[in-house]
């Protein structure tokens, strides 16, 4: 391979692990708050992709305003599903909970493909033009927005955990339930933002990708792995260890087409993640012998 | 609206088994079954093919019927699920049919086929994919074009039209995808056609950039692209954006109007193996387009899907007619099936081959402002 | 100022408090002491709302609190330290202390801050560390702290010596001793009941989920032996 081909697929690396870095930080959110890990965060970015691409397509609203409003909507699907199913087994355990957030995966699927069907939607990205070329190597203008604004999503979650009392008092429900309310923290409102927040987050994952990816009704799942893959990679509860594990990811995946078949990608990034759990468990960020919240942010 | 329109087909199929029951109980109409998914993800699918089926059952009935007999459509949503079309086959076959249109999927075809052995009931399924009539099973009839065909019509058409000197090929993981690869790869050897790169794309995947530099890295003078689902798209934006200027040629799953359109711009100028060049009525084809054109507007271009159903029927009704009217002689009817022109072309069916459609019937259509122009046709 | 009438707490079918009532006055420094599973954390419990209140009645300030939810009782003022310490163990021990004045709200956080480190030094020191690698004594002490920057108005204590070595227990208790003679409201559950009884203004002993005894707390080691007879025989006077 030339150089300028080792380089694209570098790029390419950047740019899908930028994604799987985005579905990741919304994991990370919710579990940071409950301890659960939310698998329905998939089909938020599918949401927030399908419903930007009706509100551009067919209501022809401006980008921005289309974009706010899924937004805003598949935040408020992360509080009714916390209203309607979440709060109702609140002192369910971890794994009661995550198989809830499975089930309601399955039934945001369905309700897609009943709503906009099977195919794939679409919208053009945030700003036209021709990708930009980097020593023979082309780097897609989307990919730009969705780095750019991953990297600044999990810079303001830095602040938000360690700078701000609301994002400290979410670590302390996950934390410790009881002692957090003796705080006079409202464990159940505190819950429902972090849903409100990873909704939202998801959204506008999916706002970013769509127009790399297309938006699909049965993607989520797909998403959902890599993003929890991205986590578990770089040590789940780090915002920064979303970023750093889903760029792992990303690169592993594209280092894997050059030197194998390529349909090998998927298998070979999955078999790093459980080689590098098996030699530290707590992932890469996080010290061997600390457990999940030793390093919480 | 998905949802709508599900609905809709479901209600009207009923109104049309009821009516047509009703109508004509004292003729003992000709009972034909219909497995399509109406839901699920296949249903974008499945449901202008029922259009099209039930289109077909009303105009040979307006004209007189199958011998003086009506056909009476016994519609079954698979849901897109193989255990759900299995299902369907059984009642169907317990139903009386002398046999069924579909499935649409090729898992849910070779899902059906040892149930064919039991009830003895035939099949006309709507898949490319090759392996579905190498089965030895005399129950299952093709009806759409071989991939088998459909690759060498890529490869003819890259090497004597395009001038290519030699091909890359971007397929997907799934049956489709590498049971056509397997045919490229034999139909490459036999033309002397090197294949200087072929690189897998997992089905679904929302990314292809990785694959397309390892392809593009070989400087294929042209692209075969088979594959189906929104990858498709995905997989033509990346081809354009990482600068590819060799022409590319894309499978029937490919051609799917969903994904010509999420491509945008990315899909002009790219060829596609088809059955049907929706600019080109062709005369088997005009009966058809006017009934589409009275219901859908005079703009309207018919589609693969409308062509299927509407052929598989008339199929049914000429074997029917040959075997005269006995239903367990539909299968040696069908088998006399030689030339028979229809909306997608020309069928054969003897004993030994029941692919039905030839490569005379494939089509190499380009896409041209968002829409599809043949550019020829039998290879 | 806290005043407990005839409570009552069933876990499922398990009676843990049967019969308990008792007040304490504003400024008061009150004792709950027993033996293991005489009920006296089930009423701490109970007050700040963790656990659920089967009968009787809980005023606080001359409001009834009993069924509203914990975090709505530690904003009226009612601060827990509870047993087994429960620090938020991931996070800084200024993060702590912190999440220690959620209650009233927003203010300057940093006015609390210096209060407590003025009177706990060593968290100071150690303000930037992870809670969790505190020892045990720490620990104590940033529970403590972590209460008092919440400004409450009765602090309740949930066996504060359990596992501490000696001198660390006198040091808590000094510590304590220091927050009564500014006029801070306690209510203390202890199993050590020597410290307790010397400790406290009033004691209360509880057996099997009822008030056995009550009074003085001198006057209550002046009867050690019948004190004695409640703890069960193992706590001796």
């Amino acid at each position: 391979m030339t150089s300028a081909e080792i380089l694209q697929l570098l790029i390419t690396g950047l740019t899908v692990g930028s994604i799987y870095a985005l579905v990741g930080l919304g994991f990370n959110l919710i579990f940071n708050a409950t301890d659960v890990i939310n698998f329905a965060q998939g089909e938020f970015v599918v949401l927030g992709g399908i419903l930007t691409a009706i509100a551009v397509g067919t209501a022809g609203l401006p980008l921005w305003l289309a974009v706010i409003v899924a937004i805003v909507l598949v935040g408020a699907l992360g509080a009714l599903i916390d209203f309607a199913a979440i709060s109702r087994v609140r002192r369910g355990s971890v794994m009661t909970l995550a198989m809830i957030t499975l089930g309601l995966a399955v039934i945001v699927k369905t309700s897609l493909l009943l709503w906009v069907g099977p195919d794939p939607l679409y919208f053009d990205p945030f700003t036209p033009g021709p990708p930009i070329r980097i020593f023979g190597a082309v780097l897609q203008l989307q990919a730009i927005w969705v780095i750019g604004i991953g990297v600044l999503v999990m810079v303001a979650l830095k602040f938000f955990f360690s700078h701000s009392r609301v994002g400290r008092e979410m670590l302390a429900c996950a934390i410790d339930r009881e002692a957090a309310q003796l705080m006079g923290i409202n464990v159940g409102a505190t819950v429902r933002l972090s849903f409100i927040l990873s909704g939202a987050l998801g959204g506008l994952a999916g706002v970013l990708i769509t127009p790399l990816t297309n938006a699909t009704y049965d993607q989520g799942f797909t998403l959902a792995l890599k993003g929890f893959a991205a986590c578990a990679l770089g040590g789940f509860g780090r915002a920064s260890s979303a970023i750093v594990g889903g760029f792992a990811l990303g690169l592993i995946e594209a280092a894997s087409v050059a030197v194998l078949p390529s349909g090998l990608k998927d298998s070979v990034a999955l078999s790093v993640l459980i080689l590098a759990l098996m030699i530290r468990p707590s992932g890469l960020l996080g010290g061997r012998e600390e457990r999940r919240h030793t390093q919480a942010m | 609206m998905q949802g709508l329109s599900r609905w809709s087909a479901g209600w009207f199929a009923v109104g049309v088994v009821a009516s047509i029951g009703w109508a004509h109980a004292q003729e003992e109409a000709i009972k034909l079954g219909v497995s399509e998914p109406l839901s699920g993800p296949a249903s974008s699918l499945g449901i202008p093919v029922v259009e099209s089926i039930k289109t077909a059952a009303e105009f040979i009935n307006a004209n007189g019927g199958v011998n003086g007999r009506k056909i009476e459509l016994l519609i079954r949503d698979d849901q897109s699920r193989a255990d759900v079309a299995v299902q369907n086959f059984r009642r169907l076959a317990e139903e009386g049919v002398y046999g069924v249109i579909g499935p649409n999927q090729g898992s849910n075809a070779l899902a059906v086929a040892p149930v064919l052995l039991e009830t003895k009931v035939p099949m006309c399924g709507f898949q490319n994919t090759i392996s579905i009539t190498k089965l030895d099973n005399p129950y299952i009839f093709r009806c759409q074009t071989s991939d088998t065909d459909n690759t060498r019509a890529a490869l003819k058409f890259a090497s004597e039209k395009l001038g290519a000197k030699n091909v890359a090929v971007l397929y997907t993981g799934d049956a489709y995808g590498t049971e056509a690869y397997a045919a490229l790869e034999a139909e490459a050897k036999e033309m002397n056609i090197p294949i200087v790169a072929a690189e897998k794309i997992n089905y679904g995947a929302s990314d292809t950039t990785a694959e397309w530099t390892k392809v593009l890295s070989a400087q294929p003078e042209a692209i075969i692209l088979w594959g189906s689902g929104s990858t498709m798209s995905v997989a033509l934006r990346n081809g354009s954006q990482l600068g590819n200027t060799a022409p590319i040629i894309g499978a029937q799953g490919v051609a799917a109007a969903a994904i010509i359109k999420s491509a945008g711009a990315a899909a002009e100028g790219v060829y596609m193996v088809t059955l049907n060049a929706p600019d080109q009525v062709t005369p088997e084809q005009q009966e058809l387009s006017r009934i589409y054109k009275e219901r859908h507007g005079e703009d309207y271009a018919l589609t693969i899907y409308d062509i299927i159903g509407w052929d598989a029927v008339h199929i049914y009704a000429e074997a029917i007619r040959q075997s005269g009217g006995d239903k367990a002689k539909v299968v040696e009817g069908m088998e006399k099936t030689q030339g028979l022109k229809l909306a997608g072309g020309s069928y054969t069916y003897t004993a030994e081959s029941h692919e039905g459609l030839g490569s005379d019937s494939v089509w190499i259509v380009q896409v041209k402002d968002g829409a599809t122009v043949g550019v020829q046709r039998g290879f | 100022m806290l005043n407990v009438q005839s409570l009552a707490v069933h876990y499922g079918g398990i009676v843990a408090v049967r019969d308990v009532s008792f007040a304490v006055a504003r400024g008061e420094c009150v004792a709950i002491i027993g033996p293991n599973g005489a009920g006296k954390s089930s009423t701490l419990r109970a007050i700040s709302g963790l656990a659920p209140v089967t009968s009787g009645s809980i005023e606080f300030e001359g409001k009834r609190i009993d069924g509203l939810p914990a975090h709505m009782i530690a904003r009226l003022g009612v601060a827990q330290v509870p047993e087994g310490r429960h620090v938020f163990g991931p996070l800084t021990v200024e993060d702590n202390l912190l999440l220690g004045r959620s209650r009233l709200g927003t203010g300057k956080p940093a006015d609390g801050l210096e209060r407590v480190y003025s009177v706990m030094p060593k968290l100071r020191d150690r303000r930037m560390q992870k809670a969790g690698s505190l020892s045990g004594g720490e620990q104590q002490m940033l529970v403590i702290g972590r209460a008092l920057i919440g400004e409450p108005k009765i602090l309740m204590l949930d066996e504060p010596s359990m596992g501490l070595a000696p001198q660390i227990v006198d040091a808590v208790f000094s510590l304590l001793d220091g927050l009564r003679r500014t006029g801070q409201t306690i209510l203390l559950v202890e199993q050590n009941a020597t410290q307790a009884l010397e400790f406290a203004d009033r004691s209360i002993v509880l057996n099997v989920g009822e008030v056995r005894m009550a009074g003085a707390s001198s006057d209550l080691r002046a009867r050690s032996d019948v004190v004695s007879a409640y703890l069960g025989g193992t706590e001796h006077i």
